[in-house]
């Protein structure tokens, strides 16, 4: 079971939490840290793919657990999480799915039997103007949740 | 100083000049002041017709776009489910206003799909899938997947892509891109000479082709770098981004598609491993930084 998955059906809710429980491993040698800190004191030294599983995050780091039952805290970048199947569940409108294509990828390309396969509302398209959101709903959208803007130029890191 | 400046505006010629002037096109608005703080006046009529010129060209990007849209939405069905698309509009929007480009109509499109899949199209055209919502936890999750996909139009990365492949020069012929594109969807020759139908057809393939290898690995990489960075200066806990590429790095290769993609991109393991030096540079103490979980649960349920 690589998902915790906690099904609430109280009244009409269906939460599903993908929090909990994520397992993964270590891609280098990495220090086991008492607190999300490297200054932190080293717990133990996890040898590359040492299981592990995540219990939280806080910014940078993953609070984790290992074997023996011994808990601490690893910079995300020293984990990858392990390989997982897709997942269930949904909008009650979803009417469509892919099945058995799975871009993983994510954040980019399609393949090419979606683009063939043509059952789709192309004028749709230019239905979508009352889905805009203006700038000042935007800012209001944002600071319900206390988002504060920060000014951060990009970074050249190669 | 002011002179020499000057000297290098007046012997450039002016299509250099214009093209100069559309690389920088992602930084536009700050261009144009730097441009406008050496100018004095006589300076200042050419500015307003370059300005004029790269508005024009904005909106052919934008027409442009809406071809590339349509053709991206002959396959996938819009979810039907107006406050779910509020909700990604107004987190799109938010992270719109801490972006390059503010002025673009930007649109944020939630397809009605399961697959783990988010892509743009030029002008402002973002699609994330139903199946990429159930799969993330949090909102700052999704501004990361946004802002990378915006990154893409910011930096006119398919423009460039389907520039080069058609070898068609951007700057004036946009406009020929978008009109091709339409004839080639509609089959529509009847006023054509055969030259434009074969060219018609070149932009259609390189369509396709773009949409279906994906990018270069280099505007992967920036679009990842460039997403951090504007989820982070919109309030959002930057490494949620870390988050989502964990779990694209483990999404089970389950399909021909996703293998022939796999054969030409680098791993999201790479990815990450690429991320960790900016991650370590700029966000060592990242604080004052939101997640936004419950809303986001609240929303896509």
């Amino acid at each position: 079971m690589k998902y915790l998955l906690i099904l609430i059906t109280c009244s009409l809710l269906l939460i599903t939490s993908l929090q909990a429980g994520q397992l993964a491993s270590t891609v280098i040698e990495a220090d086991l840290k008492a607190s999300p800190s490297i200054k932190s004191k080293t717990l133990k030294i996890l040898e590359t793919d040492t299981p592990v599983n995540i219990v939280e995050r806080q910014g940078g780091w993953y609070r984790v657990e290992t074997a023996p039952p011994l808990q601490g805290w690893l910079k995300m970048l020293w984990l990858r999480y392990s390989l997982t199947g897709s997942e269930q569940g949904g909008f009650s409108l979803l009417t469509q799915g892919t099945g058995s294509v799975t871009v993983a990828t994510g954040v980019r390309g399609l393949s090419e039997e979606e683009l063939e396969k043509g059952q789709g509302d192309p004028f749709a398209i230019n239905t979508l103007d009352r889905f805009i959101v203006s700038p000042e709903q935007a800012r209001a959208f944002a600071k319900a949740e206390g988002l504060k803007q920060t000014q951060l130029p990009y970074v050249e890191t190669k | 100083m002011k002179n020499n400046k000057w000297n290098l505006w007046k012997t450039a010629r002016l299509p250099l000049l214009l093209s100069l002037l559309l690389s920088l096109f992602t930084c536009k608005t700050t261009d144009l002041e730097i441009i406008e703080n050496i100018d004095l006046n006589q300076l200042a009529d050419t500015v307003n017709k370059f300005s004029d010129l790269a508005d024009k060209t904005e909106q052919q990007e934008m027409d442009f776009g809406n071809e590339v849209a349509q053709i991206l939405l002959t396959d996938s069905r819009i979810l039907n489910n107006d406050e779910l698309q509020l909700y990604v509009n107004s987190v799109g929007q938010w992270l719109v206003q801490n972006s390059e480009r503010p002025n673009l109509t930007w649109r944020f499109i939630v397809l009605d799909d399961k697959s783990f899949n988010a892509f743009a199209a030029p002008g402002g055209y973002i699609f994330i899938t139903a199946g990429t919502l159930l799969r993330l936890n949090s909102e700052a999750e999704l501004a990361g997947v946004l802002a990378h996909e915006m990154s893409h139009v910011l930096k006119r990365h398919y423009l460039k892509a389907l520039q080069k492949q058609t070898k068609l020069d951007l700057a004036s012929d946009i406009g020929i891109l978008a009109y091709q594109l339409n004839s080639a969807r509609k089959e529509d020759y009847s006023s054509e000479t055969e030259d434009n139908i074969e060219l018609a057809e070149k932009v259609s393939a390189a369509v396709d082709d773009l949409y279906t290898n994906g990018l270069a690995r280099e505007d992967e990489e920036n679009a990842d770098s460039m997403a951090v960075i504007i989820t982070a200066r919109a309030g959002y806990d930057p490494y949620a981004y870390i988050a989502v590429i964990q779990k694209i790095a483990s999404e089970k290769p389950d399909s021909t598609a996703w293998l022939s993609f796999m054969q030409r991109h680098p791993p999201a393991s790479d990815r990450l491993t690429t991320l960790e030096p900016l991650m370590d540079k700029v966000f060592a103490e990242a604080e004052n930084y939101q997640t936004v979980t419950a809303r986001y649960q609240k929303s896509i349920r």
